[in-house]
């Protein structure tokens, strides 16, 4: 949880000095995706922990979203270029959970469009096929 | 230089002999049907009624020369020919599975073989020599199906691929068939267990069982060792199935129906590019779209349709030989590899295509060499040694077409296609439609009259096709006749698929797939009747129609072609009354 606070402090501060696209690499390392499994955990333990799962999940989707909004529409693809196969991955992950709310569709699209040409179709595949889920 | 050939609506699994003259190939169906791929077309020689239900794996023994087929029936069976009967018989496998098999693999010494299934099972059949059975050894260490297997070249190792999103390598040594080991891990016991983020859709061993290569359904593909694991991440669509074309050069293909190369360069695998280009094709039919990925053309395919109900050849047919997902491929090592899809077609790729395309050489290993060669100079050398083999083999594949001209079989097919349709019943609505089809079809295979004339036209420009020991007359030679095929074959494609889509409309309508194949099984049944009555008799047909099973036998009396509802037994029944003519006419 920790971590994820820090991410986002840190993508704030990129954001607010005026340069976003350094924030995509730091919204986009390290994604949680699970705690390691434990054993002889209790029903209310488990429970704890799933929540602690969404929450932190919840979080870094939001900082990867202000990044997103952020980067202006020109340097969207510049960004990209600068990512490598992985990062685009987990682009495409966020990309395809933020359109699952109706609020930045628009700009949603475009970088939807613009990871679509580096990463292709294959991309897309794995945003919805991976077992890791962002 | 490729052959390309559609031969049925649909191929979901099939597998070629050691020479690859023949091929066993299931129709999406429980049928199991055999082709001669020796001479210049696919000929059919033989169909197989044991499975009840849809046959998901094939695999042909190349030195036994045996078949296993396996079903979603629960069943394998085990086909031997006897050469004193001269037909192929079948003998059960009891896998003691409750659910429906998967795939099915040959050990590499074909005295064991491994069938995965829905039941969490992988069953490893040998051969009990007291009580003249197979018997099934189970490994039960599956969390959900098991969906492909392949064995290592140490006849031992076995890998399965499964949807609980593992490989994982197995010891499938077994003590009455392998020879004793103390270093071999017990039977059934975990070598490796991969966890992999997808569905496992395919996997296999390189020759030397050094690396082993699955892909997965997040389209990638994971090259294992023991040592390391290397992955792949995909632009395209998931590959389903894969195989080693040497040690160091892996073929992918799946649903972008285009197979990927792969190349080991020493550390690491690395993509190089899809076979099926412009220049292993030729020109391409251009049309009003002028797309460039399969996956837009084929959605303009169905746009077309839905928008303007419209069924144009132009720019809607894929660029690829395939039109839709590759099922299988299959290695004739150090030649080439065939390929067959969902499409019904069955392409056969040579080496030198390869070569030609992606500017890349396969550094495949010659019985007579051993050692593996990287440096160019010797892959020189391997290449004039293969041009000698390859062309040994073209100029057997001519003798073959020679010999197919003075058939007259394939032109008074197609002549009797144009009288069929119409006397077809119109018991039911769904028959109607079918009847529909049947009237539309026979407009175009009015076409396959020309289409085997112009074949035959075609004939006479590749015997006079001679590879030059010297490589660059022979590429430049090559490339113009084979722009000259390709555009036959383009059209030859294009009739074809005016043939599919004619097909296709009707597929919205009737539900169930098994009438589709009785349709064209009652085609091919209604030609060779009609053969017979026309005096054409063969020695080839009547051996076939024996072949059928009497078994199941209710002997009916000669039937003629009355009005009856279409199902699977009344082309069991059509069968038989033609054996009945047979033995009267004799």
């Amino acid at each position: 949880m920790e971590e994820a606070e820090q991410r986002e402090q840190e993508c704030i501060s990129f954001v607010n000095s005026g340069n976003p696209e350094a924030a995509l690499s730091v919204a986009l390392a390290n994604p949680f995706y699970k705690f390691p499994e434990q054993e002889k955990l209790t029903k209310q333990q488990k429970k704890e922990l799933d929540d602690l799962t969404k929450q932190i999940k919840t979080k870094n989707f939001e900082t990867a979203m202000n990044v997103l909004m952020a980067i202006q529409e020109k340097s969207i693809k510049s960004s990209i270029d600068k990512l490598n196969q992985e990062e685009i991955n987990l682009l495409m992950k966020f990309i395809y959970r933020g359109l699952e709310y109706h609020q930045h569709s628009s700009t949603l699209f475009k970088w939807h469009a613009a990871t679509l040409e580096k990463g292709g179709i294959g991309c897309i595949v794995r945003a919805i096929a991976d077992r890791n889920k962002i | 230089m490729i052959r390309n050939q559609r031969v049925a609506t649909s191929i979901t699994t099939a597998a070629f002999n050691q020479d690859m003259s023949l091929v066993a190939f299931s129709p999406n169906s429980s049928k199991l049907e055999l082709y001669n791929s020796a001479g210049k077309e696919f000929e059919f020689v033989d169909r197989f009624h044991d499975h009840q239900q849809l046959i998901t794996g094939i695999d042909w023994a190349p030195k036994t020369n045996r078949i296993v087929t396996c079903s979603e029936d629960r069943n394998a069976y085990v086909y031997e020919f006897s050469k004193t009967e001269k037909k192929w018989k079948p003998v059960l496998v009891l896998l003691r599975i409750q659910r429906g098999a998967t795939d099915v693999k040959w050990s590499p010494e074909e005295n064991k073989f491994a069938v995965s299934s829905g039941d969490k099972i992988v069953s490893v059949c040998y051969f009990d020599e007291d009580q003249q059975w197979w018997v099934s050894k189970h490994i039960k260490k599956f969390r959900s199906t098991a969906l492909c297997v392949a064995w290592s070249p140490d006849n031992v190792s076995l890998v399965v691929g499964s949807t609980d999103m593992h490989v994982r390598i197995f010891s499938a040594h077994i003590k009455e068939v392998d020879q004793k080991n103390p270093n071999v891990q017990e039977f059934g016991s975990v070598i490796l267990d991969s966890p992999m983020l997808s569905w496992v859709q395919s996997v296999a061993f390189s020759p030397n069982g050094e690396w082993c290569a699955c892909t997965t359904h997040d389209s990638r593909v994971a090259f294992i060792n023991p040592a390391n694991q290397q992955i792949y991440d995909s632009p395209n669509l998931p590959f389903v199935c894969g195989a080693f074309l040497s040690e160091t050069s892996y073929v992918a293909a799946g649903f972008d129906s285009n197979p990927n190369l792969f190349k080991f360069d020493g550390n690491q695998w690395k993509f190089v590019g899809e076979i099926d280009t412009e220049k292993t094709r030729g020109s391409i039919a251009e049309g009003p779209t002028k797309k460039s990925s399969n996956f837009s053309r084929s959605r303009d395919l169905f746009q077309q349709r839905v928008t303007r109900a419209q069924d144009t050849m132009e720019g809607t047919d894929l660029k690829t030989c395939h039109q839709n997902c590759i099922k299988t491929i299959q290695v004739q090592h150090g030649q080439r590899f065939a390929t067959t899809g969902l499409d019904g077609r069955i392409v056969v790729w040579p080496f030198g295509v390869i070569e030609k395309s992606l500017n890349n050489e396969i550094e495949y290993e010659n019985e007579n060499e051993n050692e593996i060669e990287y440096e160019n100079e010797d892959e020189i050398e391997n290449e004039d040694e293969n041009e000698d083999e390859i062309e040994n083999d073209e100029n057997e594949i001519e003798n073959d077409e020679n010999e197919n001209e003075d058939e007259i079989e394939n032109e008074d097919k197609n002549e009797i296609e144009d009288k069929k349709p119409k006397s077809k019943p119109k018991s039911r609505s769904k028959s109607r439609s079918k009847s529909r089809s049947k009237s539309k079809q026979s407009k175009p295979k009015q076409k396959s009259k020309s289409r085997s004339k112009s074949k035959q036209k075609s004939k006479p420009k590749p015997k006079s096709k001679s590879k030059s020991k010297s490589k660059p007359k022979s590429k430049s030679k090559s490339k113009s006749k084979s722009k000259i095929e390709n555009e036959i074959e383009n059209e030859d494609e294009i009739e074809n698929e005016i043939e599919i889509e004619y097909e296709n409309e009707d597929e919205n309508e009737i539900e169930n797939e098994y009438e589709i194949e009785n349709e064209i099984e009652i085609e091919i049944e209604n030609e060779i009747e009609n053969e017979n009555e026309i005096e054409n008799e063969n020695e080839n047909e009547n051996e076939i129609e024996d072949k059928k099973p009497k078994s199941k036998s209710k002997s009916k009396q000669s039937k003629p072609k009355s009005k009856q509802s279409k199902s699977k037994s009344r082309s069991k029944s059509k069968s038989k009354s033609k054996s009945m003519k047979n033995q009267n006419q004799k």
